[in-house]
């Protein structure tokens, strides 16, 4: 078993609403990381619709184009390159989640339901979706990760759960949009969540423009020591592979 | 008319105004206007264009009389001709199109807000929510004003309730009983009035094919398949969705309006500008 994770960060700019279109960006970033020699391709909260879909989550067809497109991506991982993480709006019998779901071998190996819903500010996410319960890790090629959506690792109780429940390495996709002094404040937080747990954390982002929205992007990664291991460009799509060693 | 008369009574207007075209909306906005707030309340003007007909003319002044509202004309053509001379150069030799419609409703929803800005009345947006729906509307032009009576009321709706309203003066009203719209304000094809001979069905389906497919889509979140399962033509519900997707943009700038459906433009349905999903309905 390999020490080293190696995560590819792509910093997308989904159209909102346009799935096949979306599916089709994942699979050239992943295209990309195999290249790279990555494990694992990251893309942000929702990555499947763009975010936010707002009441277009309403609407069956819509849920199935998502489902349907997700499982597409996952047939894909059957390959054998590189695992996914993509978000999708997500239906469990009458439930509907704000989903993150990993992909690999051919099939979706694990779905994280995205626990902290925010509902303040432009955020709108109890309208739509039902919280999942408080996560605990994944397991993925022998490393377990902490994997979050977003809200989730800006408060601390889910970040902890992750931790006790074993946890090597917090990763976040998200859609945290710009505002002014935004990149300093998620910088400040996760290096708390770093000095809290003692683990590394991933910060992955959306990217471009939705309405009145702008998400700035500007990914990065911190290492277990709180040293910025990399940083994405801010305000335009972007791609690395960060070689991170879980706590084992 | 309890929505509308807060809306006024409690942000401190003195009065509305609205356009009359002698169409049934601005019939019936007029109507739910005097019944809620008294016709000494009410101002009524009617702003003829060349493409005004004779009948509407005489139905606007009817529902003005038998309503009691202060009526006013103020002929548009002048205006209308100014702007064309003043774009002209700039046009060159483009063909006329929607801009020229556009210039029509806009220098309507100018002269409307000078009156608003005058005399302190809130202007009322008279458009309905099958309009609203498809973006059978100009923004900045008769989508002006501070209120919208009939926003979520979708057109067969408007036709049932100027019906109701000829026949029953609702409680509470203060406007006169009896017929307040002209019957030939009923029977008409409704028409925008914009260019020469022009009704609505010439770029929508008629509001009894077209009420139901919005139902369906807004009210009912169908899906293409199931609305041609019970009956309608697929052609037909995917224009209708592409045109409501494609308005959302003119109904994130209107005026807001009472709820009445079960699911209303604004707060009640939240949807993107930006949406890429209506490309992947089939």
């Amino acid at each position: 078993m390999a020490e080293r994770l190696r995560l590819a960060l792509a910093q997308l700019d989904p159209h909102l609403g346009a799935i096949t279109a979306n599916g089709d960006k994942i699979l050239a970033a992943r295209a990309r990381a195999a290249a790279e020699g990555a494990d694992l391709v990251l893309t942000p909260e929702l990555s499947i619709a763009g975010y936010p879909p707002d009441d277009l989550v309403l609407k069956p067809a819509f849920l199935d184009a998502c489902r349907a497109e997700v499982e597409r991506l996952a047939a894909v991982t059957g390959d054998g390159g590189p695992g996914l993480v993509v978000g999708a709006p997500w239906r469990e019998g009458d439930t509907l989640y704000n989903a993150a779901l990993v992909l690999d071998g051919g099939r979706i190996l694990a779905m994280r339901a995205k626990h902290e819903l925010p509902n303040y500010g432009v955020f709108d996410d109890k309208r739509h979706f039902v919280a999942g319960p408080a996560p605990g890790p994944v397991s993925f090629r022998g490393f377990r990760l902490g994997l979050m959506i977003c809200e989730d690792w800006w408060l601390p109780d889910v970040c902890e759960t992750l931790c006790e429940s074993g946890a090597e390495l917090l990763v976040s996709i998200n859609a945290s949009p710009y505002e002014a002094g935004k990149q300093d404040r998620r910088l400040s937080l996760a290096v708390g969540r770093v000095v809290e747990n003692g683990l590394g954390f991933v910060f992955l982002n959306q990217v471009g423009g939705q309405d009145e929205l702008v998400f700035d992007g500007a990914s990065f990664v911190l290492d277990p020591d709180r040293s910025l291991r990399v940083r994405l460009r801010a305000l335009e799509e972007d791609f690395a592979v960060a070689g991170v060693v879980p706590r084992r | 008319m309890l929505g509308l008369a807060d809306y006024v009574a409690k942000n401190g207007f003195p009065g509305v105004v609205l356009g009359l075209s002698g169409g049934i909306d601005s019939a019936v906005t007029a109507a739910v206007a005097v019944d809620a707030l008294g016709a000494e309340r009410v101002r009524a003007v009617m702003l003829p264009s060349p493409y005004t007909s004779r009948e509407s003319l005489e139905d606007a002044e009817a529902c003005a009389r038998a309503l009691g509202v202060r009526y006013d004309v103020i002929p548009i053509s002048e205006a209308m001709d100014t702007f064309h001379r003043i774009l002209a150069p700039v046009f060159g030799n483009r063909p006329p199109d929607i801009t020229e419609e556009n210039i029509q409703s806009r220098t309507r929803g100018l002269i409307l807000m000078a009156l608003s800005n005058k005399f302190g009345d809130m202007l009322l947006t008279t458009g309905n929510k099958s309009e609203m729906s498809v973006g059978y509307a100009t923004l900045y032009g008769d989508m002006c004003g501070g209120f919208s009576v009939l926003k979520d009321v979708y057109k067969t709706t408007v036709f049932a309730l100027a019906r109701f309203r000829n026949e029953t003066l609702p409680r509470g009203a203060t406007g006169p009983a009896g017929p307040v719209i002209p019957e030939r304000v009923l029977v008409k094809p409704p028409s925008a009035e914009l260019k020469p001979d022009q009704t609505d069905q010439d770029t929508l389906p008629p509001y009894d094919v077209l009420d139901p497919i919005l139902e369906g889509l807004v009210e009912g979140d169908q899906s293409v398949d199931a609305l041609v399962a019970r009956g309608h033509d697929r052609a037909t519900v995917l224009q209708v969705w592409r045109m409501l997707d494609r308005a959302e943009y003119k109904r994130r700038q209107a005026p807001p309006g009472v709820k009445i459906t079960p699911r209303a433009f604004g707060r009640d349905r939240r949807y993107p500008i930006t949406n890429g999903f209506t490309a992947l309905v089939r």
